[in-house]
């Protein structure tokens, strides 16, 4: 035995006589339509996956217009507006109120 | 890889893949669907619908995650590696273990597939019976082996690649490799024996 083929054995290699035989019984070859079949599957996942995705989402929307549509209806039913308001009439009256006051005190000054 | 043809490499394919591009990944597939249908029928041992699912898995899988890879390291050791987890799991399921105690997994279907599609040639009827008799020796003596060894075998013998990336792909150090390749020749060396002369 050389030396280079002690090696290969010591490395675990076959061997030729070992080698030619497993040789004889070559390893399956993918069947011509397989790239296909992948690409076919591949879409076909992604559409279910896009379907799960869409049967998933109207759940969550009705959900979202609904809890909306209570905020609304609580804030226009039950809202108690607590801030105090003044009408326009009573502002010009305190502004008439002002300047006639603002004449009398010129008046007695003798301005 | 660079394909000869269209000059893209493997790597390149993939960075297109990330970016959705389904041409780039039927490239892919033309160009190692062989390597991985083969590792899965000869680690599975068996042709049929098992191999092309398992073997469809693994490129789909890669198609997910090709976003994800890394260019420093090889596609193919990638792809390998891809393909060695998936088969590992397969063979570990119950169903599996199940079918092959059952002999539902016919080993004269599967090798007699592989002597079919091999056999261009014409050949006599006694001739065939030697081959196909050759043949499921051969088919039951890699089925005999462990799966570590079988795959390792098989990378070496049949995909040409160096100890150092068997190792990578087998999650092992090199020497672990070469033990369990001298293992598996021990082995076959035995199981076969009558087909081989007797040593020196």
């Amino acid at each position: 035995m050389s030396n280079r083929s002690r090696d290969e054995q010591e490395e675990g290699e076959l061997g030729s006589e070992l080698e030619k035989l497993l040789a004889s019984v070559p390893p399956a070859k993918a069947p011509p339509w397989f790239a296909a079949k992948v690409l076919a599957r591949l879409r076909t996942e992604r559409e279910a996956e896009a379907q799960r995705k869409w049967s998933w989402m109207p759940k969550w929307r009705w959900l979202m217009v609904g809890a909306g549509c209570a905020v609304l209806a609580l804030g226009f039913f039950e809202w108690k507006d607590t801030t105090p308001t003044v009408s326009d009439r009573a502002v010009f009256a305190a502004l008439d109120a002002l300047v006639e006051d603002d004449a009398e005190n010129r008046w007695w000054a003798g301005l | 890889m660079m394909d000869g043809q269209e000059g893209t490499s493997d790597e390149m394919l993939i960075t297109q893949m990330a970016g959705g591009d389904e041409e780039a990944f039927r490239r892919l597939i033309e160009r190692h669907q062989d390597r991985v249908y083969g590792t899965v029928s000869r680690m599975i041992g068996v042709i049929g619908p098992d191999v092309e699912d398992l073997a469809q898995q693994i490129f789909l899988r890669v198609w997910k995650a090709a976003p994800r890879f890394k260019p420093q390291a090889k596609f193919t050791t990638w792809l390998m590696t891809v393909t060695r987890n998936l088969v590992f799991t397969h063979c570990s399921t119950q169903a599996y273990k199940m079918r092959l105690r059952d002999g539902a997994v016919n080993p004269d279907t599967g090798e007699a597939f592989i002597l079919e599609q091999r056999g261009g040639i014409a050949q006599n009827p006694r001739q065939e019976l030697c081959t196909k008799e050759l043949g499921e020796a051969v088919g039951e003596a890699y089925r005999a082996l462990p799966e570590s060894q079988r795959m390792v075998l098989h990378l070496r013998q049949n995909e040409n690649l160096g100890y150092e990336e068997i190792a990578i792909i087998m999650k092992t150090s090199t020497s672990g490799v070469k033990s369990l390749m001298f293992r598996a020749r021990d082995f076959l060396r035995k199981e076969l024996s009558e087909y081989l002369s007797a040593p020196k």
